[in-house]
């Protein structure tokens, strides 16, 4: 068939597209409303994948500013939001470099809560388990233990597993976005979830809420695939 | 070794099978296959359910909300970078004319010199050539008269040209 050979035309589909189309014709309008769109999904993802909320804000905005600085070239090959995070991916990793070399040449960081070091696997399961007994934790010491456990991956199963969990992308996308072929991505998002569930099952086990959890899911009837509902 | 390539353990590939099941990316016949198993096998089960509670975990995270003012500074900072992006461009523009300029009256100098050069020598290669066989020239009638080079080869033996060579001839 004829059709099946024709590049897709994702102006037709995606209606960010045609906003960035309006973008590269000069329109400002609608580059604002692409911010507007996107800037907390970006801001979730580099929030988590950074790990500092204030690091997360100038590389969302450096996200925008490539945008806008590309628009004159821009031309719609993917689904906007897969262009998108690639810029994304590029400026994280760019940015995770030249933190690194920062270290290297010995320059004094900032130390505080949400920039410290990553703890160990075994030291997270360890922390986990040591405050399982005496009570449940609450939301929030919740959300520090998995923060934690996120930040103990590795940066691709880290961006792999936020793309998937807070865009719902495929692994198709996700491969696209990480210029990974997808079986790579197949691989990072399966070592993620074990690297996760290892540092968590402390947790899992002996926080109630988790408990009740395994039990009423331990079933072939409640375990139906998840990744389609979670956009 | 990257982790696509890697050989996988048993364990890792049913890791991988359960986890692209959970993510509904496998099609209709190995998801029921999943399900088939998951039905009779308590520990398959049991690790999907670990696996589920871990990633249900992350919806701890929680989304992170942009400020109010968060939209406005973005696309002003935008709006001011992309104009110095603008002057900067300009101002490059400007340099790569001068220094266009610059290389264009260069490569007319370097020209001139070498059409000097090449002139010159030209030119002057006759003159030299003169000069070189003036000794010659100044003598060409007797040596007309000779009839070649083993000729003057044997008078050379007899030591007849002594005198010349020693005075520089």
């Amino acid at each position: 068939m004829a059709l099946a050979t024709e590049p897709l035309r994702y102006e037709l589909h995606d209606p960010d597209v045609r906003l960035m189309l309006q973008v590269r014709e000069g329109n400002a309008a609608a580059f604002e409303e692409l911010v507007l769109r996107y800037q907390n999904r970006l801001l979730t993802i580099l929030e988590h994948l950074v790990g500092s909320r204030e690091q997360a804000e100038d590389l969302t905005q450096e996200v925008f500013l490539r945008v806008f600085r590309a628009r004159e070239r821009y031309e719609p090959g993917a689904k906007f939001s897969t262009w998108l995070f690639t810029i994304a991916n590029n400026v994280a990793s760019n940015a995770r470099r030249s933190h690194a070399r920062r270290k290297e040449v010995g320059v004094p960081e900032r130390h505080n809560g949400s920039d410290s070091a990553p703890m160990q696997l075994d030291q997270l399961a360890k922390a986990a388990s040591a405050l399982m007994p005496a009570r449940a934790l609450d939301k929030a010491e919740q959300a520090e233990m998995v923060r934690e456990a996120v930040k103990s991956l590795n940066e691709r199963q880290r961006m792999a597993l936020l793309l998937s969990k807070f865009e719902g992308m495929s692994y198709q996308d996700i491969a696209e976005t990480m210029g990974l072929s997808v079986q790579a991505i197949k691989s990072l998002l399966s070592r993620a979830r074990v690297n996760l569930k290892e540092i968590l099952t402390p947790y899992i086990e002996q926080g109630s809420p988790i408990e009740q959890g395994i039990k009423s899911e331990d079933s072939p009837h409640n375990s139906a695939p998840t990744g389609a509902a979670e956009e | 070794m990257t982790e696509e390539n890697r050989t996988l353990t048993p364990e890792e590939a049913m890791d991988e099978e359960i986890v692209s099941y959970l993510d509904g990316e496998l099609d209709r016949e190995a998801a029921i296959a999943i399900e088939r198993r998951l039905a009779e096998d308590p520990a398959y089960r049991a690790r999907l359910a670990h696996l589920q509670q871990a990633w249900d975990l992350l919806d701890n995270l929680g989304r992170t909300e942009a400020d109010e003012n968060f939209t406005h500074s973005t696309v002003a900072m935008v709006t001011v970078k992309a104009g110095e992006d603008s002057a900067i461009g300009q101002t490059a523009a400007q340099r790569r004319r001068q220094l266009a300029y610059a290389g264009l009256g260069g490569l007319a100098l370097a020209a001139g010199a070498i059409a000097y050069v090449v002139v010159d020598r030209s030119l002057n290669s006759e003159n030299r050539a003169l000069v070189r066989d003036l000794p010659v020239i100044k003598r060409i009638d007797e040596y007309s008269n000779i009839e070649g080079v083993d000729f003057l080869k044997q008078l050379q033996k007899e030591g007849l040209f002594a005198a010349e060579v020693s005075d520089g001839g």
